[in-house]
């Protein structure tokens, strides 16, 4: 055998085994967003559809979240919620964090109003109008948590029609004893995964939200389990009474601050001899 | 042979080249990890906040993360952003201008509900002080009158040892004169007294009446003004990223880590035994900065209906903001 036609064959031999490596890694992530899904849209606008045009519901939810350390280190949160939704005007969450604090967040059609049964403490913002516009001032203007605050509005779907910018069906799965499509979706801002139940109750049981612009791109995830479109609910539910100890505080957002200044040493002179 | 070494060479080249490109990328992933990690974390417990504890369907803060968060320590901006000014930066230009003009609605709002407050003081305690006035007066008026009995008494008494002489019919009589005298006085005192009471508690209930109404008005143009601002908020914001809250905490960070800092001189001067006095030097919490835990077990304060809660010279108002209750450094109320 001729060795260098044999030294040839090694070398072609290598470079067949090491073209499809370079492929892949001059394959990277392609710049141009997947289309949107018909189909996948077709769901996730069902499911939109059904939970926003009910004028009732409740709903419970259990969540966690990424809180991302000045260390990078990613610690996760968690809390549960019990929803109730009366539309027009009324709302009420019950939460409870997971270091066991608890507060409650009432919209009765005139005021809104955010107890901390923890620290004993209320604030009040007069909102005459819808659950839409008292999600939105809460959110928007008070810089309120409000975990998946959109699933509760009634143009819920046309904030996703508005957002999505790619949306991908990914498998049938089963969450929380529910047959579900699993559904892979993509914003401007963040990346989303819905499982929604299959069949004549198009409803959400789980959602990750993936912040991908913030560092170390945390995750928001929730599994909504009970839901109830015929709540038994009362006035009572969505009436608040200060409890006996309690004080009424402002929220940071309607605060009177004064400009900031940067922090100066001050001496204080005194003391014990 | 020349060609052999030089396709071996060639084979060996490629296979380096090939394999240090995916290398050359996990270091280039790796190392934006390895610079945060290098700034340091913070010390005491975790931060519950961040981009995702808002579990929005948008996120208004950009990329970049390091540069962006420490930019934004130091408590000052955290005004800013909750006026969605700042907190816009990277979001698309729509949007940021719409939460840019929801802050100034709420800057607008916040500096008028100001006034208002600052009037409502005023008034308050103007009418305290005419209240005072009115009653230092009558309390004066008393004091005359009082006086003025006092002395008709002496001269009743002065007279009474001086007529000893004269018959004990004459001197029940001008007993009986004199007390006589002395009741019509008591009852005129009584009466004038009564009557500027009336006049006062009349003047006081409608001062109070004034005062009542001014502040229901400025309450109602206050929360018609609110209401106004809401809807122009729903209305701008309805096509905008209005979920992306943003959790990021840092600025209670700068201001815990001025909390330490008077710990630590705290327990300097009372560790050290001297003899004259010592000089405490401190970071004091910059006004307008929130902290979400309080370097003391904080006195309680409640002027005008408001609590304050302090700490040395620094004062606390209890605030709603994000997720919980936080405090915010505030001016210390007046005449404390």
């Amino acid at each position: 055998m001729n060795p260098d036609k044999s030294m040839l064959r090694t070398h072609l031999f290598c470079m067949a085994l090491l073209l499809p490596a370079f492929g892949i890694a001059q394959e990277q992530p392609s710049a141009a967003a997947p289309p949107i899904d018909p189909e996948a849209m077709e769901i996730l606008q069902k499911m939109a559809n059904y939970v926003s045009k009910a004028p009732n519901f409740s709903v419970n939810m259990r969540a966690g979240y990424d809180a991302v350390q000045d260390s990078g280190q990613k610690v996760e949160f968690g809390e549960t919620r019990r929803i109730f939704v009366r539309r027009p005007g009324h709302l009420r969450a019950e939460i409870e964090e997971s270091n066991g604090d608890r507060s409650v967040i009432i919209v009765d059609g005139k005021e809104l109003i955010a107890f901390d049964e923890t620290h004993k403490v209320y604030a009040k913002s007069p909102i005459a109008g819808t659950v839409d516009q008292a999600i939105m001032h809460f959110v928007g203007e008070l810089k309120m948590r409000l975990p998946l605050a959109a699933l509760l509005l009634s143009t819920f779907p046309a904030e996703l029609d508005r957002r999505v910018q790619a949306l991908e069906f990914v498998e049938e799965t089963t969450i929380l004893g529910k047959r579900c499509d699993h559904l892979a979706a993509r914003t401007e801002d963040v990346d989303f995964q819905a499982w929604v139940e299959k069949g004549d109750k198009p409803l959400l049981h789980r959602v990750i939200i993936t912040y991908k612009n913030e560092a170390s791109a945390p995750q928001f995830w929730a599994q909504l389990s009970d839901w109830n479109f015929k709540p038994a609910l009362t006035d009572k539910q969505f009436t608040f009474a200060p409890p006996a100890g309690s004080n009424q505080i402002q929220f940071a957002a309607h605060m009177i601050r004064p400009a900031p200044a940067d922090a100066a040493p001050q001496q204080k002179t005194g003391g014990k001899p | 042979m020349k060609l052999r070494y030089t396709l071996l060479v060639a084979s060996l080249l490629s296979v380096f080249v090939l394999l240090a490109v995916p290398v050359q990328e996990v270091d280039a992933r790796g190392g934006g990890g390895a610079s945060r990690s290098g700034g340091g974390g913070g010390g005491g417990g975790f931060s519950r906040s961040g981009s995702a504890s808002g579990g929005g369907f948008s996120s208004r803060s950009s990329g970049g993360g390091g540069g962006q968060r420490s930019s934004m320590s130091g408590g000052g901006q955290r005004s800013s952003m909750s006026g969605g000014g700042q907190k816009a930066a990277g979001t698309s230009g729509g949007g940021q201008q719409a939460s840019s003009m929801s802050g100034q609605r709420a800057q607008q709002g916040s500096s008028q509900a100001s006034a208002q407050a600052s009037q409502r003081q005023q008034q308050t305690s103007s009418q305290a002080s005419q209240k005072s006035s009115q009653a230092s007066s009558q309390a004066s008026q008393r004091q005359q009158q009082a006086s003025t009995q006092q002395s008709t008494n002496q001269q009743s008494r002065q007279g009474q040892q001086q007529t000893t002489q004269q018959g004990r019919q004459e001197q029940q009589t001008q007993s009986q004169q004199a007390r006589s005298e002395q009741q019509t006085q008591t009852q005129e005192s009584h009466q004038t007294q009564q009557d500027q009471n009336k006049q006062s508690q009349s003047e006081n209930q409608q001062s109070r009446q004034t005062q009542q109404d001014q502040n229901r008005e400025d309450w109602q143009d206050h929360g018609s003004e609110a209401q106004e601002d809401r809807q122009d908020f729903y209305d701008d914001e309805v096509d905008g990223d209005w979920d992306g809250y943003y959790g990021d905490d840092d600025w209670e960070e700068a201001v815990v880590a001025g909390a330490v800092i008077v710990g630590t001189a705290a327990v300097v001067s009372a560790a050290a035994t001297p003899t004259t006095s010592t000089t405490v030097v401190y970071a004091q919490p910059a006004m307008g900065a929130y902290v979400t835990t309080l370097p003391c077990a904080p006195v309680k304060t409640v002027v005008n209906g408001i609590t304050f809660l302090s700490c040395d010279t620094t004062w606390y108002n209890q605030v709603y903001s994000g997720g919980g209750v936080a405090y915010v450094v505030v001016t210390r109320p007046p005449g404390y």
